[in-house]
């Protein structure tokens, strides 16, 4: 009886989105129909016709897995230095004390200055990383951080208590009360990360990149393309975070994590 | 104060003071405790008795004074709250306190069979009950042992027989060591006792002191 109301408001929820989606396709094609200049807005059936296309070359592939790896290479160094620091920062009030400002900047600073000043300090082919990087760690660490503070200091003391010590502390108190606030870091955090990371390949012009093809794109006036290229984005985006929601909600039912 | 008698004096609170904001709490409180036996601190609520609890085990520093004797103690405490890990099933928040988890679940079961929790061992904190809940606070408090027992209103919440058969399980496992507990039900100081001393404050101060006949 209850599966039966949890299937028919998941049918439900599903057909709602679906209505949305057929929404703002609706509204696209109009846009499309009105504007009626192919330069300027390519209807959502020519993208997908563009895409279908594009994936039969035999480099799309292999470009839309090279940019993958790079920016998710940038948001797991993201991750990884932003909950690290977060730590620190958490442990060390000077630490903090120094982070905090470097976040407000970095928070306010144009993506576009850090690549721009990322490609005279490095090869091309890492900026991308850089930059996803730095955009998803202040993320991380400001949430890692607030979810550290906010861990219940009652649990706390009942770990001193009964001598729990610093690693059953971790595992049984801290890592269990931040993980909410992790992961809503990581799922912001991902999104960030395509955005930079193809800008950054943009600017680089990177051979074998979505944003490389973007680039091609603007020169030849291709709008089909860039609206295939980013409608790829935005696939690939979406999947990544659902994978990634998907395999922390795993991990947290195996670990008894509290989400 | 000193509790003269069949007992060694060990456990001291000497000249405690504990300020909350301008509000205080303890001011130059003393009091010694015996070495084993049940002693219960029996008073309003608000007056200080889980102020002076948490300065003896060491969790709430003091502003002044010093409490003597309750270093290198294993001391075990149930809290006026549960403290249960929202995430962790009950037989997991009871092992978490033993060092080997394979060795804690199968003792986590056996003090949840103790308790009268047995068939919840799988259950989150969230699906129980409050008074199953605080018997799985009270069995995580015994299975962790020690030569100090803090309890804090512990058998609140509890059914009338529910309570006893806790009560008497608290009261065999704390026999021969230390026990505190904070109440203010006249019965539990009465069944579980051997002195209990009549508190009022703030700030906490001792009114009268009663030995077990």
């Amino acid at each position: 009886m209850i599966s039966t109301i949890k299937n028919k408001i998941r049918i439900r929820g599903f057909a709602g989105k679906l209505l949305v989606a057929a929404f703002w396709l609706g509204v696209w094609e109009a846009a499309d129909r009105i504007v009626g200049q192919e330069i300027l807005v390519v209807s959502p059936a020519c993208v997908l016709e563009r895409l279908a296309q594009l994936a039969r070359q035999p480099d799309f592939w292999l470009t839309a897995f090279f940019s993958m790896a790079r920016i998710l290479e940038g948001f797991l160094l993201g991750v990884l230095s932003g909950a690290l620091l977060a730590v620190l920062s958490a442990r060390f009030t000077v630490c903090r004390a120094l982070i905090r400002p470097v976040v407000s900047v970095v928070k306010a600073t144009p993506v576009a200055s850090f690549i721009i000043l990322a490609l005279v300090w490095m090869h091309a082919d890492f900026v991308p990383v850089f930059s996803a990087s730095l955009l998803v760690a202040p993320v991380v660490w400001g949430n890692v951080l607030e979810g550290i503070q906010k861990t219940d200091r009652n649990l706390l003391e009942m770990g001193r208590m009964f001598r729990f010590g610093a690693v059953k502390t971790a595992g049984r108190v801290y890592v269990p009360s931040v993980m909410p606030y992790f992961m809503s870091a990581c799922t912001t955090g991902l999104g960030l990360s395509w955005k930079a990371g193809v800008a950054a390949e943009v600017l680089s012009s990177i051979p074998l990149s979505i944003g490389g093809k973007i680039y091609d794109a603007k020169i030849y006036l291709e709008t089909a393309d860039l609206f295939a290229w980013t409608a790829l984005v935005i696939l690939l985006s979406v999947l990544l975070e659902h994978l990634m929601t998907f395999l922390m909600r795993r991990a947290a039912a195996k670990f008894n994590f509290g989400l | 104060m000193r509790l003269e008698g069949r007992i060694t004096m060990r456990l001291r609170v000497r000249n405690a003071v504990k300020r909350f904001g301008d509000k205080k709490v303890l001011d130059g409180f003393s009091m010694d405790f015996p070495e084993k036996g049940m002693v219960c601190l029996f008073g309003p609520s608000g007056c200080g008795k889980t102020t002076l609890l948490s300065s003896i085990a060491g969790l709430s520093p003091l502003d002044g004074g010093a409490v003597e004797g309750n270093r290198g103690m294993k001391i075990s405490c149930v809290f006026q709250e549960d403290r249960l890990l929202p995430w962790l099933s009950a037989r997991e928040n009871i092992a978490a306190v033993f060092r080997s988890r394979g060795d804690g679940l199968a003792q986590a079961d056996r003090w949840l069979r103790r308790v009268g929790l047995e068939g919840a061992e799988g259950k989150l904190p969230g699906q129980l009950s409050g008074g199953m809940r605080r018997r799985v606070a009270i069995a995580r408090s015994l299975a962790f042992g020690g030569d100090l027992f803090l309890l804090d209103e512990p058998f609140q919440r509890l059914d009338a027989r529910t309570k006893k058969q806790v009560m008497e399980l608290t009261g065999s496992e704390a026999e021969g060591r230390l026990g505190i507990l904070v109440t203010h039900d006249a019965g539990e100081a009465e069944a579980m006792a051997d002195v209990t001393y009549i508190l009022d404050g703030p700030p906490l101060k001792i009114v009268a002191i009663r030995q077990k006949k």
